[in-house]
């Protein structure tokens, strides 16, 4: 007699060829009775004793657990669907904060150093006769006008131009100490590249190989540049310009 | 397609829920530390959700106590203390325990507690007792067992016939000791 038959009778895991076989056996044999009995008596014992263990805690961590699986799903789902909007976007984002900064932002060393080449030149697309033009001349130059009172400097030139989207004004002015340049930037302020000078509202720097300083005046970034110490050139700033309310 | 996850997740926990006191259970049995069946059984929670798509509707409690049991083999099999299956003749001939002359006697065996059941339990060699397990405090066929264990059913079969065997001595022993059979009148 295989025993292990008599164990699969019991679990009525035998074909019934099998299994009317084993029956025929134990039917015959005391032996294999007592085995089934104590067999069906121990599945019994087992399935009646053993203990039932409380697991209501390990359940609840298992739903976080899926919770946390499910978020990231969600995460995961949301990003590969919208990956190439995202992409998009951030793009869009940096492309539109670039431009914004470039021109709302400072005027920083790249343009200063753009703006060297106009002390000796004059862009071929400026003007001299815009009323916004002509009211920054007349304010700088005032009260007694060019020519006259030598505390006031002479004006030489002056026109206007759009660099990068941005109106530039220049004057070229002349007082007793030399050639002066004046730029003004409506609604601009200072940038990289300019140093502050600590105690004023002035910052200081080159344009090209001339000093400059630079403030920021009436909503517009005012540079003045000359072949001058900064402290002459702030003097000057302050002498013709930073006096002058409206400018 | 987030609504269906909705409703696989709905569906995954409703039959995890029911079946979950198997798992653990099982999980328990085959660690013998709870801390080790927390983490097993949670561990097969996540396997299953994530493979839920690949359930085939049958048997969800067979499916999920075999990734237990997988994961048991494969993860947990290594730290286990206690005797392993090579130290026995797992196809050696099988003997009766049990004494043609001697009634087993059932009242006795509604003394013993559970506690003793799966202390005894414990005392089987792992393979053994994982068939066991199986089998009679899950209820699954010959054919369930060797898919979860992957092992072909005659081995099943010998397995669970050897760890019966053991379980009986070990129960015999208890109920010695606890003075509810007599010295040599088996019971089991």
């Amino acid at each position: 007699m295989n025993w292990t038959d008599l164990h699969a009778y019991v679990d009525n895991q035998l074909t019934p060829e099998e299994r009317a076989s084993v029956k025929e056996t134990v039917a015959s044999s005391p032996e294999a009775q007592a085995e089934v009995a104590a067999v069906l008596n121990l599945k019994q014992l087992i399935a009646d004793r053993a203990e039932k263990h409380t697991c209501e805690v390990t359940w609840k961590r298992c739903q976080s657990r899926l919770n946390e699986m499910d978020k990231a799903r969600r995460t995961e789902y949301f990003v590969g669907r919208y990956a190439w909007a995202i992409c998009g976007a951030f793009l869009g984002m940096i492309l539109i904060g670039g431009q914004m900064n470039r021109n709302a932002g400072g005027l920083g060393t790249s343009d200063v150093a753009r703006y060297a080449s106009l002390l000796d030149t004059r862009p071929t697309n400026s003007s001299t006769d815009s009323p916004a033009l002509k009211r920054f001349r007349d304010t700088v130059l005032s009260p007694s006008g060019q020519g006259v009172d030598f505390s006031q400097p002479q004006f030489r030139a002056g026109y206007e131009f759009v660099d990068n989207g941005r109106l530039v004004q220049v004057l070229k002015l002349a007082d007793a100490n030399g050639m002066l340049t004046l730029f003004r930037v409506p609604g601009q302020k200072i940038g990289e590249g300019l140093d502050a000078i600590p105690g004023t509202r002035f910052h200081a720097g080159m344009v090209g190989k001339v000093n400059c300083v630079a403030w920021e005046q009436g909503g517009a970034l005012l540079l003045m540049a000359g072949p001058r110490t900064y402290d002459e050139l702030k003097a000057a700033a302050e002498r013709y310009c930073c006096e002058k309310k409206p400018l | 397609m987030l609504f269906g996850k909705r409703n696989a997740r709905d569906r995954f926990e409703r039959e995890a829920e029911k079946v979950f006191p198997s798992v653990f259970g099982t999980a328990l049995r085959l660690t013998r530390s709870r801390e080790e069946a927390e983490d097993l059984a949670q561990e097969a929670i996540v396997r299953a959700y994530e493979a839920f798509d690949r359930f085939d509707g049958t048997n969800f409690k067979a499916w999920m106590l075999r990734i237990v049991t997988n994961l048991y083999i494969n993860r947990y099999r290594q730290r286990q203390r206690g005797p392993m299956l090579n130290s026995l003749d797992e196809e050696g001939a099988m003997e009766p325990v049990g004494n043609e002359a001697e009634v087993p006697d059932r009242v006795l065996f509604d003394h013993v507690l559970g506690a003793e059941v799966d202390e005894a339990l414990a005392k089987v060699p792992e393979d053994f007792r994982l068939t066991v397990i199986l089998s009679d405090i899950e209820g699954m066929s010959y054919q369930e067992i060797a898919e979860a264990t992957d092992v072909p059913i005659g081995t099943v079969r010998s397995r669970l016939a050897r760890g019966r065997a053991i379980l009986r001595r070990q129960l015999e022993s208890f109920a010695i000791r606890e003075g509810y059979i007599k010295q040599g009148i088996p019971n089991l």
